[in-house]
C-alpha cells in the first residue's frame, strides 16, 4: 500500500496494488455473486468495484482496515446495481406483509425501514435470529444459503423457513394493528 | 440506519471494548449494524464460496482483466464514466456497432498499408519500446508497445509475435469495456493511426491469437495520444 501511495504508477506501486487486488478478488466476486447470482454479471460488478478501488487508493488512509473500505465499496455498489435493476431482495412471499399493491418490496421495505415504528415491531416480534435474517435477506441482500450459513440455523428448509416464519409473525403483527397504523 | 451507527472499520475496536460500553451494546442490539456485522464477516470470510459452483473461469477473466489495467498502468476511470455493462446488456446494438467501427478500423489499417509501403513510419521512433531484439518474444507475455508521432500524424506500431495467426485490437471505454474489436492477420501491417480509433474508445489491448488463443498481448494504452 505504501509502495503504491509513494509511485502508483512506477513497478513497486502497480506491484503492490496486483498483490492487494490478488488478495481480495475472490471475496468480491463471491459477494457480488451472492448479491446477483449469475456470473457474468457478478464478474463485471466486481471489476467495477476493484477499479473503483483502485482509483480511490490514493485517498485511502486507513491503513489496517482495507478489507472493511472494500467491503462498503462493493456492499454499496451492489444494492446500487440491484436498485437499478429493480432486481428482487426479497423472497418474493418473504415481504408480502409488505405490500398492497404497486411499490416493489424492497421500495417499500426501504421507505419502512427509516421508519422506527417498522424497527420496533420487528424487534418486539421476532426471536433475535428472525430479525438477523430478515433484515440480512432484505438489507443486505444476501441470499438465504449464505443467511442459513452464517446465523447458523439448523432447520432443515435454513434460512427459508425462518423468514417464513418471520413473515407469519410479521403479518398477525399487523394485521392486529391495523387499525392502529393505517 | 441512525447517527449511532457505526462503519465496518470501527467494528474490531468496538468488539473490543468491554459489553457494558454503550457502543458496544448498541452494535449488538441495533438490527442495521448487527446486520452489517453479519454482511462484513460474511464478505471476509465466506462461509461456503463453492456453494456458487465453478468460478474458475469467470474469476480467471476478472483476474485477467486487473492485471491488464494495473500492468497498463491505466488512468483510473474517470467518476463520471458508465459503469454499467452496455456490453453484456445491449449484445445486438453493441455487436452492430462493433462491427462497423471494425470496417472503418479495417479501412484506416488498408490505407496505412500503403503508408507503410511508402516507408512514412519512422523506425525506432521515440516513444515505441520493444521486447527482445527482433520486437517478439513468442510467449505468452506482453508486448511491448506504444504510440509514436509523425508530425501530425499518431500511429501505433507493434512487433511480430512468433506463431500468433491474427492480432486483435480491442477498444474500450473509460469503464473498460470493450466497445469494439478489429482483427488483422499476421501478414497485415502491424500499424493503427489514431484516426482508426473508434469513438468512445478510451484504452486499447492488442491480443496476438494463434489456434483462437491468446499468445500474447500488449498492456492496455491510451487510445488517444496527444488528446482527443
Amino acid at each position: 500500500m505504501l509502495a503504491f501511495q509513494r509511485d502508483p504508477q512506477g513497478p513497486a506501486g502497480r506491484a503492490a496494488v496486483a498483490r492487494l487486488l490478488e488478495r481480495y478478488r475472490r471475496r468480491v466476486l463471491w459477494w457480488c455473486l451472492g448479491v446477483v447470482r449469475d456470473q457474468e454479471t457478478a464478474r463485471d460488478l466486481a471489476q467495477d468495484v476493484l477499479v473503483s478501488a483502485y482509483r480511490k487508493l490514493p485517498e485511502y488512509r486507513d491503513q489496517s482496515q482495507f478489507g472493511a473500505w472494500l467491503f462498503m465499496i462493493a456492499r454499496n455498489r451492489c444494492l446500487s446495481e440491484l436498485r437499478r435493476r429493480r432486481v428482487p431482495l426479497a423472497d418474493e412471499a418473504v415481504l408480502e406483509f409488505l405490500v398492497d399493491a404497486g411499490p416493489r418490496p424492497d421500495e417499500v421495505l426501504e421507505r419502512k425501514l427509516l421508519g422506527q415504528a417498522l424497527e420496533d415491531l420487528v424487534r418486539s416480534t421476532l426471536t433475535t435470529v428472525e430479525q438477523d435474517a430478515l433484515w440480512l435477506r432484505c438489507y443486505e441482500g444476501l441470499p438465504v444459503e449464505t443467511i442459513t450459513r452464517r446465523l447458523d440455523i439448523q432447520e432443515a428448509t435454513g434460512a427459508r423457513a425462518v423468514l417464513q416464519r418471520a413473515r407469519r409473525k410479521l403479518r398477525a403483527a399487523l394485521d392486529g394493528g391495523k387499525g392502529d397504523s393505517r | 440506519m441512525k447517527r449511532r451507527c457505526f462503519d465496518p472499520q470501527e467494528f474490531p475496536a468496538i468488539l473490543a471494548l468491554p459489553p457494558a460500553d454503550p457502543r458496544r451494546r448498541h452494535l449488538e442490539t441495533c438490527l442495521h449494524c448487527r446486520a452489517l456485522l453479519h454482511a462484513y464477516t460474511e464478505f471476509m470470510d465466506p462461509s461456503d464460496p463453492e456453494a456458487f459452483g465453478d468460478l474458475a473461469a469467470v474469476d480467471a477473466e476478472l483476474a485477467n482483466r486487473l492485471a491488464a489495467i494495473v500492468e497498463g498502468g491505466v488512468p483510473a476511470p474517470r467518476a463520471d464514466a458508465p459503469t454499467g455493462r452496455a456490453w453484456s446488456c445491449r449484445p445486438r446494438a453493441v455487436l452492430a456497432v462493433a462491427v462497423v467501427l471494425a470496417v472503418c478500423a479495417g479501412i484506416f489499417l488498408a490505407r496505412d498499408a500503403v503508408l507503410l509501403r511508402d516507408s512514412r513510419l519512422p523506425a525506432g521512433s521515440a516513444g515505441l519500446e520493444r521486447g527482445g531484439s527482433d520486437g517478439s518474444d513468442g510467449s505468452d507475455g506482453q508486448v511491448e508497445t506504444g504510440w509514436t508521432r509523425d508530425g501530425d500524424l499518431w500511429r501505433l506500431s507493434w512487433p511480430a509475435v512468433a506463431g500468433a495467426e491474427s492480432t486483435v485490437v480491442v477498444f474500450y471505454d473509460g469503464g473498460l469495456h470493450e466497445v469494439g474489436r478489429s482483427t488483422a492477420t499476421a501478414t497485415a501491417p502491424r500499424v493503427l493511426a489514431r484516426d482508426a480509433v473508434p469513438a468512445g474508445a478510451e484504452y486499447l489491448q492488442l491480443l496476438f491469437v494463434a489456434a483462437g488463443d491468446t499468445v500474447a498481448r500488449s498492456a492496455i494504452l491510451a487510445a488517444r495520444p496527444g488528446g482527443s
